[in-house]
């Protein structure tokens, strides 16, 4: 059996295990203790809190709250916001530009650094050799993720394609040299870092994980512009949020019709479930809930080539052409699909798959419409 | 409270010193523990730029490294003397200590990826 074929059995067994009870979009996971459960409410309080210049927003920002962005259908879900990366590649290296403000560079300013500087937005980096537009994901069923096992992860890497089947999935990592999963490059190694990080390149908001501000095109903050001492939200607010997150359950799938059964079997026939693994399992951890699962990832979590027409920023060690393959949870909240949003349609993403992905895009296109429809249908039920 | 990018110490912070390393009260003795892509190198001057990262939240960190100090090289087992040992792209791990305001090196461990 091949490892898209194990996984896609390993996914029916899953999935028959979650049938017992439907996990809407927004719900946490089944089986947390109440403690847990209790944590998970309090951390989405945190998470949906809006912030104000007063209480440490900015001066620096793109959104005013985390729930500003992922908000549907729920907290935890989507939105219709779009940010600005940039990085700069030269030479085989790539540079995030950190001395400019990469590299995520945020799109709003409070009125004191308007006042002071006369700008809306974080001047983009003249160094950058590319801009990378990036859409909100649904962040559903991260904290089963971020329980997937390194060991597991390397075991789908097959950086030099020895085994010719057109895919060479690779590792990228962090700048200390762990292997990253989350973003979607798979420059950040853990939920904990990826949130942490978040609250000061999403909002300005420091904390005692990154006590200090983002500057402004690599330069300080003018002074009096950020009058809120650091860290501006605290560790019992950071680690709730971190509950919060990690305890979103991934939505259970919609149920299959006939279709939708013929859609999944032609995901795995044309090649899709070979970087979109059907099913991962978590390694050990302190919460039950998320102990030694399986659960629908449709991930390898791995860098993969996905072509020139595709190709924005490099980040750590992954080329401009190079992205995660993004994990399918959640699916049919989308709106946008692709990292940047360019596809309005599943049909339309699979379409613009290159690279890596230009086998299974080709066999898609030559699919008879109704075994297209059916992989539609299915992709619509996750 | 804000500070330049020069003095930015967050960052990804080995060793339990860390929340040491992220409050601004002198603590002129304590070492620093930095793990991060080295970003650039002045030989001249002996000095070294780090990039640390938590999340997409990169930052810079600026620290001189003495002349003589020797940079061990985990996978080789040899060693270099000074800056020249590294170059931008390299992962190290760099204890320091803070002298007159500025990240001093200790001790240089150039890495390679594991696993």
């Amino acid at each position: 059996m091949t490892r898209a074929g194990a996984a896609t059995a390993l996914g029916l067994a899953a999935l028959a295990l979650t049938g017992c009870k439907v996990v809407k979009p927004g719900d946490p996971l089944l089986g947390l203790t109440r403690a847990e459960r209790d944590r998970f409410e309090r951390g989405r309080a945190v998470f949906d809190s809006v912030f104000t210049p007063e209480t440490g927003l900015g001066p620096l920002f793109n959104s005013t709250t985390c729930g500003e962005c992922h908000e549907d259908p729920k907290s935890g879900g989507t939105g219709d916001e779009i940010e600005v990366h940039a990085t700069a590649f030269r030479g085989g290296v790539c540079d995030p530009l950190v001395q400019e403000g990469g590299p995520v560079i945020q799109q709003h300013t409070t009125p004191a650094l308007k006042r002071a500087l006369g700008i809306d937005e974080e001047p983009f980096p003249p160094s950058a050799t590319a801009r990378a537009m990036r859409t909100t994901p649904v962040i559903f069923g991260r904290g089963l993720l971020d329980l997937v096992p390194d060991s597991v992860i390397l075991s789908y890497a097959d950086p030099d394609d020895k085994n010719h089947d057109g895919i060479s999935g690779r590792v990228n990592r962090n700048v200390d040299g762990r292997i990253g999963r989350f973003g979607r490059k798979a420059l950040v190694p853990t939920l904990r870092e990826f949130n942490d990080g978040a609250f000061v390149t999403e909002q300005g908001v420091t904390s005692p994980a990154v006590p200090t501000e983002e500057t402004i095109g690599g330069k300080p903050i003018p002074a009096g512009v950020d009058p809120v001492a650091d860290p501006e939200i605290n560790q019992a607010q950071l680690d709730l949020t971190n509950d919060f997150v990690r305890f979103l359950a991934p939505p259970t799938p919609e149920r299959l019709g006939g279709e939708g059964r013929r859609g999944r079997e032609v995901f795995s026939r044309i090649g899709c479930a070979a970087c979109h693994i059907p099913t991962l399992r978590t390694g050990d951890s302190p919460v039950a809930a998320l102990r030694f699962k399986d659960f629908a990832a449709y991930t390898d979590l791995l860098l993969h080539d996905m072509g020139p027409d595709l190709a924005d920023i490099c980040l750590g060690l992954a080329t401009p052409p190079e992205f995660r393959t993004e994990p399918l949870i959640g699916l049919r909240s989308l709106k946008k699909f692709l990292h940047d949003g360019r596809a309005a349609t599943p049909e339309q993403a699979i379409e613009a798959h290159g690279g890596e992905g230009a086998g299974a895009r080709d066999r898609f296109k030559a699919l008879a419409p109704a075994e297209r429809q059916a992989l539609i249908a299915f992709l619509k039920s996750l | 409270m804000k500070h330049g990018v020069v003095l930015a110490v967050t960052g990804v912070l080995a060793g339990s010193l860390a929340g040491v390393a992220q409050h601004a009260a002198p603590q002129p003795a304590a070492p620093y523990t930095y793990q991060g892509t080295v970003h650039s190198v002045q030989a001249q001057t002996g000095t070294l730029e780090l990039i640390t990262a938590v999340g997409h939240a990169l930052r810079l960190v600026q620290m001189r490294v003495p002349i003589g100090l020797r940079v061990a090289g985990t996978a080789t087992g040899g060693a270099s003397v000074g800056v020249r040992g590294v170059k931008p792209g390299d992962v190290v791990r760099v204890v320091c200590h803070r002298a007159g305001g500025s990240l001093v090196a200790d001790k240089v461990e150039k890495l390679e990826p594991t696993p």
